[in-house]
């Protein structure tokens, strides 16, 4: 289990806090997905987790340990992988692999073995004596990935490890979540690609400019309200306005009216139009996304920030 | 593989550090056989010597200045004056090294004394004032017709000359013969017999003032044995004599005093080099590249994988610098026939592995500081530039600037005493604890604050505080 308490960082003065009293719990086997927009907070948040950099206050523990002051044990229990891994680019990745299982105790005999399985398991098969300097962003997503499953951790980190990934690698990682997921592991998935995220996600923790405006469950998102109605029809007049104002706000383009924050049933609109006299040409309508959430939150609470 | 096994893989592995391993061991070769073929001991300065004969009313004095080839020095100026009768003059060396000159004095004063003073201050510092004695004698004949030295021979310094300087009467040109043996040191004095032609070997004729004989140091001469050389007038009565070791100090040179000069001037100058560039690849790099973060999520404090590196890079440059020291061994053995003592090879490795752990240490503390890799190479640069390459010239600008001469006591002094601030000259330091000397000059190094406890407290105090300035920094800034 994570629990991210009142997590603060200041970098400079100047610049104000990249994240203010930063608060949520990833709990076991939940997936917590990570939004905002870039420069939100969310890398910050998720290295500091990682223990890689200091928080100004505030805490993070993983599994109650807290990252700083019992850092072995909370390392121990957290895999990390960034959006942009950074390794030695001279060493050989089996060589890096068996260095970093030293870390966990791992005895040096085991230690070989365990890292040629980890690297086929994240489909990195064969390339045990090259460098890392020859790794494609992908691969060194899935290096990341197979060093922080060294110590089969209880707890990961993944920062936007879908970006610059082909659909292979993308799906690779979405089946990884979920098998993560059926092995009650805690999973924090920072990504730009909300759908991904309300797909995998038993919770979205929605940050901007620092602060988590929101956090829903799935559930929450499930039930979200505010559809997007397109219709066309043979004319558009007043009358048809007046009708589809009670449904939501109303904008006309030409032949077509366009009804954001939609409440209501399609099938009944198309039925009352045509009984009215008018041709429906074509009518369609789309189930609010986490996009239009997150847009809609921010343009409500981001604000208020 | 364990962590400290991989960094020491690592600080091996590094490129820079073994490229300045390479580049020491490249360059002792290329400059250790110059050093040992042209390193001989010689008296620098002005050397000069004199004659005199009685006139009717006073003495005519000829004195003569050469360097340590015996070649004659123009323009010496002697500031002379009468020590028991009132004299003053100054008198200046001609083209030859020679000045004649008058001393006006009544025949019945006796002996009268000259005192001659080199004119110049850097020159009166090799050699002090000297009494020319003026007995009356026989007028027209001097008193001193001939004088013998042992000088370096011009062409090559490990071979010695014979000087003689020498004047027939009324300073007129010499008719003389110049003989040798070689006789036990024990027999000085006591040579089977009077010293004469026949037991001897002939050498030269000395036809002029000033003479250079070249003069081939048999193979056979043990350090046991003297050279005897003689300048007998062409009847054979003997004129002078000088029994002199000619074997010690300036042919058998000491390896150690070479090599300690090497290591001091040159090996001093690249291992912080080689230090900075190794802490660079160990730490400094993957800490300002964000490689360390990959470490670093890993269950493992900052102040355990710091302290990690700095061992291992510590035992890699230890390592190395005992290789480039045993490989300096090696060319001086194969040289000079001689290995370095034990003692010395272990002192300055010490001393040299304490260089390396402070510059470790510094670049370290350093690399927390800065937030890219330029800046961190820049500082690294500034590092060696300051506290290394051009530490000496820096301390010379600052007496220089504060009106200190350089070279006297007082600049000696603080410049020792800036030397404890400075890891560089850690080895320096310890140089002058063995040798008792600073700059070649014999002191009272206890007077400059360097005793085996400073010495001690320094060398901990350079290897501790980096590192634990690193250790403080790591855990309060990213």
């Amino acid at each position: 289990m994570l629990q991210v308490q009142g997590l603060t960082k200041i970098y400079s003065s100047r610049a104000g806090p990249a994240i203010q009293d930063v608060t949520f719990d990833v709990a076991d086997g939940e997936v917590v997905g990570f939004v905002g927009l870039n420069g939100a907070g969310k890398t910050t948040t998720i290295r500091i987790a990682a223990g890689v950099i200091f928080p100004t206050s505030g805490t993070v523990r993983v599994d109650g340990f807290d990252i700083i002051k019992e850092k072995v044990n909370a390392s121990r229990r957290l895999g990390w992988v960034p959006e942009l891994p950074n390794f030695e680019q001279n060493a050989k990745a089996l060589d890096l692999m068996k260095y970093y299982a030293g870390y966990y105790g791992i005895e040096s005999s085991r230690a070989e073995k365990m890292a040629i399985d980890l690297l086929k398991e994240t489909g990195l098969a064969g390339v045990e004596k090259k460098k890392l300097s020859s790794f494609s962003q992908g691969m060194k997503k899935r290096f990341s990935l197979a060093a922080s499953l060294l110590s089969d951790p209880q707890n990961f980190l993944f920062d936007e490890i879908l970006n610059g990934l082909d659909p292979e690698g993308i799906l690779f990682f979405r089946n990884l979540i979920v098998d993560l997921k059926k092995k009650k592991k805690a999973i924090l998935l920072s990504s730009h690609i909300l759908s991904e995220v309300q797909e995998l996600s038993d919770k979205v923790v929605f940050i901007h400019k620092g602060k988590v405006i929101q956090i829903s469950t799935r559930q929450e998102l499930s039930a979200l309200e505010g559809g997007f109605l397109i219709l066309k029809l043979n004319t558009v007049d007043e009358n048809v306005k007046q009708y589809l104002k009670s449904y939501g706000k109303v904008e006309v383009e030409d032949d077509r009216v366009n009804v954001t924050d939609f409440k209501g049933d399609p099938s009944l609109i198309n039925a009352e139009l045509v009984k009215m006299g008018y041709s429906v040409r074509e009518i369609s309508y789309r189930t609010p996304s986490l996009e239009d959430y997150f847009f809609r939150l921010i343009k409500e609470k981001g604000d208020e920030n | 593989m364990g962590t400290l096994t991989y960094d020491l893989k690592k600080a091996i592995t590094s490129r820079g550090m073994l490229a300045v391993m390479i580049f020491m061991i490249v360059f002792s070769l290329a400059v250790i056989p110059l050093i040992s073929q042209t390193t001989v001991s010689f008296q620098p300065g002005v050397n000069y010597n004199f004659s005199s004969y009685a006139t009717a009313n006073g003495f005519n004095v000829l004195l003569i200045a050469y360097n340590s080839f015996g070649q004659p020095l123009s323009g010496i100026a002697f500031n002379l004056t009468g020590v028991n009768f009132k004299f003053g003059k100054t008198v200046t060396t001609n083209s030859s090294g020679l000045v004649e000159f008058f001393v006006p004095a009544n025949s019945t004063q006796g002996t009268l004394e000259l005192n001659a003073n080199i004119a110049g201050s850097s020159l009166s510092q090799t050699l002090p004032n000297q009494i020319i004695i003026l007995n009356p004698g026989k007028p027209g004949i001097p008193n001193n017709l001939a004088s013998i030295q042992l000088v370096t021979d011009a062409s090559n310094s490990s071979r010695k000359d014979v000087f003689v300087f020498a004047v027939g009467p009324n300073f007129s040109k010499p008719d003389y013969s110049l003989y040798y043996t070689i006789i036990p040191a024990s027999s000085i004095g006591g040579f089977p017999g009077p010293v004469n032609e026949s037991n001897m070997k002939y050498l030269a004729d000395i036809k002029d003032i000033a003479s250079v004989v070249n003069f081939n140091v048999p193979s056979n001469v043990s350090a046991n044995e003297v050279l005897l050389a003689a300048v007998f007038q062409r009847n054979g009565t003997l004129i002078t004599s000088l029994a002199t070791n000619v074997l010690s100090p300036n042919i058998n040179i000491s390896a150690s005093q070479i090599a300690s000069s090497f290591l001091s001037g040159i090996l001093a100058v690249f291992v912080p080099l080689m230090a900075i560039l190794g802490a660079y690849s160990i730490y400094g790099r993957d800490r300002v590249s964000g490689v360390l973060e990959s470490v670093l999520v890993r269950p493992v404090t900052r102040r355990s994988l710091l302290l990690s590196r700095f061992i291992a890079g510590l035992i890699a440059s230890a390592a190395a610098v005992m290789i480039t020291i045993l490989v300096v061994d090696l060319i001086f053995a194969l040289k000079l026939n001689q290995y370095l003592s034990a003692t010395f090879i272990f002192s300055s490795w010490a001393s040299l592995v304490v260089e390396v752990a402070a510059f470790i240490g510094l670049l370290f503390a350093i690399s927390q500081l800065t937030k890219s890799t330029g800046a961190l190479i820049g500082a690294g640069i500034g590092l060696f530039l300051v506290l290394d390459f051009l530490w000496s010239l820096i301390i010379f600008l600052a007496l220089s600037a504060a009106g200190t001469s350089f070279g006297s006591d007082y600049a000696l002094h603080i410049e020792t005493l800036l030397d404890f601030f400075n890891p560089s000259q850690y080895l320096a330091l310890v140089q002058i604890y063995q040798t008792h000397t600073i700059l070649n000059v014999p002191v009272n190094i206890s007077s400059y604050g360097v005793t085996l406890a400073t010495l001690l407290i320094d060398g901990l105090a350079w290897v501790l505080l980096p590192l634990l300035l690193a250790l403080w920094l790591v855990v309060r800034k990213d």
